[in-house]
C-alpha cells in the first residue's frame, strides 16, 4: 500500500533547481513526499479498523457483551485517529498531485468530503463515549443513524478519491489558468513573519501552562491563587487570536471571508479558547468541584479538538507553495502531540487512582508543543534533516 | 446587498464563490467542534450545573453566577465584534471592489488577449525586448516557470525587414517569475506568439503599429522599476 500514489514530482515546480547548495532541501522535500504516498495506507487501515470496529461493537450491544463493546469503542478511536493522519497526508499529497498537473476542481470536492468525513467519525466518537458514560436508548439510536451518515460521507469520499487516482494515471490534463494562478500564490515576507510571530506567542501561553502544570505535579497542595492562571491566560489568549489571527479577515468583507476554511479554523478555536477558559474560572467558584482535575480536563478537551483542527487544517491563502509544505509538516507533530496528550489525560482520570507517570507525560507533552511553536518556521522544520 | 452578502462566502485561493460541498464541511467542522467540547466536558462542569442548596440567602446560586459570566462573556464578544466589523461612512456608501470575471485590463501597459480563461498581455519595449504577462480571468498573475513562450517575428505591411528571416525565438524567464521576454531587433513590431500552458498551446498574433493606431493599441515603455 505504501507508494502506490506513485506520483511524478519535479522539484522545479516550486522553482527549486537541485545543485549541491539545495541536496539538503530536496532531502526535506523527500519528507513530505513520502507522507504523501502514505495517503492511501492510512486511508486503507482506518477504513478496515473502522468497519471492524463497528461491527464488534454492535455485536456486543446486541449480545450484551462488555468486552466486545469496550474493543469496538477502542477501534473507533483508533480509525478516527487513522482518518486524522490520512487527511493530513492527503493534503500533503494534493500538493504533489497539483504539481504533477492534476486538476484542483475535483481535488477540492475531495477534500470538503474528506472534512465531512473526519469530522463525523469525531462526532461519532464523540457520542460513543457519551453512550460509555451515559447509556440510553435515544441517544443509541443517534448514533446509530450517525453510524450510517458518516459511512455514507466515507463511501462518497471514497468514490471521489478513487476517480482522483484513476484520472492521475491517465496523465496530465489540460490545466485551466485558475489552477495556474492558485499554484502560483505565495505568502509574502511579511505574512509569514505575522504567522511566525503569533505562532512564537502562543508557544509562550502554552510554555506558561506547561509550567503550572509542572508546579502542581510538584506541589503536594494547591495554591489557590495559581488556579486562576489557566483561566485568564487561555481566555486573554482567546480573544487576542480570535481579534488578530487573519487580521485581513476582518472588517467582515471581501479580502478574506470568515468562511474561509482557514480564517473559520482560526476563528473557532479562539471561541474555543474563549469557551474552555471562561469554564475552568467557573469550577473555581464550585466549592464541591475538584478545580485542578476539571482545569486539566477541559484543557485535554480542547487539545483534543485543537489536534483534530489542526490534522483538518486547510490552508488557504498559499496552498500549494513549498512554505506550505513545512506549515503541514509542523501541524502534523504539533497535531499528533495535542491528541497524545489529550487522550493520556483522558485515560489518566478515568483510572480509579492517579498515575503520576500519565501526568508526567502530560506535562512533558504540553512542555514539547510549547518547545515547537516557540521555534516554528514558515518553512521546512528545523527538526526535518 | 445580495452581492455583498454573495461575497461573504468567497474562499480562500480562488475568487470564485464557495461551493455547497464546502459549505457543508465548515457547517459539520463547526457543528462538531462545539457538540465534542460540550460533551467531553459535561463531567467537569456538571458540577456548576446542579442547583446548590442556599445557606445564606445572600449568598448567589452558583447557577446565577454561570449566567452572569456568560452574560459578560457575550457583552464582551458582541462589542468587541462590533468594533471588528465597524465600517467607515466611506465604506457604507460605496459599493464594495467587485473581483469582476472576464475583465481585460492593461496592467503592465501592453496588449491584452484572451483564450479559455487566460489573459496575455504582451508588451514591446523600446528596445525591442518583447514581455509576455500570462494571468487568469480574474487578473491573477501566473508564475512564468508554469508555462513557455516561443516568439516568431513577422513581415511588417510595409516589407520593411532585414534580410535574415528571423527564426521563432525563444523565451526566458525573469528573475522574479512574473514573466517571460526575448530580445530582438528594434525593427520588429509584428510578433506571432505561441503560448504552451500544461495541455494546452495557443497561437496569438500582436501588431504594434505604434501611432498609426489602425490595429492595435500604441507602444507603451515598459515602466521604470520593473
Amino acid at each position: 500500500m505504501i507508494g502506490c500514489l506513485n506520483l511524478p514530482y519535479d522539484l522545479k515546480r516550486f522553482g527549486v533547481h537541485t545543485n549541491q547548495e539545495t541536496g539538503g532541501l530536496s532531502i526535506k522535500m523527500e519528507t513530505s513526499r513520502y507522507l504523501a504516498s502514505c495517503h492511501s495506507f492510512f486511508i486503507y487501515s482506518s477504513v478496515v479498523v473502522l468497519i471492524a470496529s463497528l461491527t464488534i461493537d454492535l455485536i456486543g450491544h446486541l449480545r450484551g457483551l462488555a468486552t466486545a463493546r469496550r474493543i469496538g469503542y477502542l477501534g473507533l478511536m483508533m480509525a478516527t485517529m487513522g482518518m486524522l493522519f490520512s487527511f493530513m497526508t492527503g493534503n500533503l499529497a494534493a500538493i504533489w498531485a497539483v504539481h504533477s498537473h492534476v486538476p484542483q476542481a475535483p481535488m477540492k470536492v475531495h477534500e470538503s468530503l474528506a472534512t465531512i468525513t473526519c469530522w463525523s467519525l469525531i462526532a461519532l466518537a464523540t457520542l460513543r463515549s457519551a453512550l460509555e458514560r451515559a447509556p440510553s436508548r435515544r441517544l443509541l439510536w443517534g448514533y446509530g443513524v450517525s453510524v450510517l451518515l458518516a459511512l455514507a460521507s466515507l463511501w462518497q469520499t471514497g468514490q471521489r478519491g478513487f476517480d482522483l487516482q484513476m484520472g492521475a494515471s491517465e496523465g496530465p490534463a489540460r490545466i485551466g489558468a485558475l489552477d495556474l494562478a492558485t499554484m502560483t500564490l505565495e505568502s509574502t515576507i511579511d505574512e509569514l513573519a505575522y504567522s511566525e510571530s503569533m505562532h512564537h506567542l502562543f508557544g509562550w501561553l502554552v510554555l506558561g501552562l506547561a509550567l503550572l502544570s509542572a508546579y502542581q505535579l510538584g506541589s503536594a497542595k494547591s495554591n489557590t491563587k495559581l488556579l486562576a492562571v489557566a483561566p485568564i491566560v487561555l481566555t486573554a489568549g482567546g480573544f487576542f487570536l480570535l481579534i488578530f489571527s487573519d487580521v485581513d479577515a476582518w472588517p467582515l468583507a471581501t479580502d478574506k471571508a470568515i468562511t474561509d476554511p482557514e480564517v473559520l479554523g482560526h476563528k473557532l478555536i479562539a471561541t474555543l479558547m474563549i469557551a474552555v477558559g471562561i469554564g475552568s474560572n467557573l469550577l473555581r467558584k464550585d466549592e464541591s468541584a475538584e478545580v485542578i482535575e476539571g482545569q486539566e480536563r477541559l484543557l485535554a478537551v480542547l487539545a483534543l479538538v485543537g489536534g483534530g483542527l489542526l490534522l483538518t487544517h486547510i490552508p488557504t491563502g498559499s496552498p500549494y507553495a513549498e512554505s506550505t509544505i513545512g506549515l503541514h509538516l509542523q501541524h502534523l507533530l504539533i497535531g499528533t502531540l495535542a491528541l497524545i496528550g489529550g487522550w493520556l489525560k483522558f485515560i489518566e482520570q478515568s483510572l480509579s487512582k492517579r498515575s503520576l507517570s500519565m501526568r508526567t507525560a502530560w506535562t512533558t507533552v504540553l512542555f514539547m508543543i510549547a518547545a515547537i511553536l516557540i521555534t516554528y518556521e514558515e518553512n521546512i522544520p528545523w527538526y526535518l534533516p | 446587498m445580495v452581492s455583498t452578502l454573495s461575497l461573504l462566502f468567497a474562499h480562500g485561493a480562488d475568487p470564485t464563490p464557495i461551493s455547497g460541498d464546502e459549505a457543508l464541511a465548515n457547517l459539520v467542522k463547526l457543528a462538531v467542534c462545539f457538540l465534542f467540547i460540550a460533551v467531553m466536558s459535561y463531567p467537569a462542569l456538571s458540577p456548576l450545573l446542579r442547583p446548590s442548596k442556599q445557606t445564606n440567602t445572600e449568598e448567589p446560586t452558583a447557577h446565577r453566577d454561570v449566567v452572569s459570566w456568560l452574560g459578560v462573556a457575550l457583552l464582551i464578544m458582541l462589542t468587541v465584534g462590533w468594533w471588528t466589523v465597524r465600517s467607515s461612512v466611506v465604506e457604507m456608501i460605496t459599493e464594495p471592489a467587485v473581483l469582476e470575471d472576464h475583465t481585460h485590463t492593461q496592467v503592465e501597459g501592453g496588449q491584452v488577449t484572451m483564450w479559455g480563461d487566460f489573459h496575455a498581455e504582451v508588451v514591446r519595449v523600446e528596445s525591442g525586448e518583447v514581455r509576455i504577462y500570462l494571468r487568469d480571468s480574474f487578473d491573477r498573475p501566473i508564475a512564468a516557470r508554469f508555462y513557455d513562450v516561443e516568439i516568431e517575428p513577422l513581415l511588417s505591411d510595409d516589407g520593411n525587414q532585414t534580410d535574415e528571416t528571423p527564426v521563432t525565438v525563444e523565451t526566458v524567464s525573469a528573475l522574479n517569475d512574473r514573466f517571460r521576454f526575448a530580445r530582438l531587433d528594434k525593427s520588429y513590431e509584428n510578433y506571432r506568439i505561441k503560448v504552451s500552458t500544461p495541455g494546452w498551446t495557443t497561437s496569438l498574433r500582436f501588431n504594434f503599429d505604434g501611432s498609426r493606431g489602425r490595429h492595435s493599441l500604441p507602444i507603451w515603455c515598459a515602466p521604470s522599476g520593473r
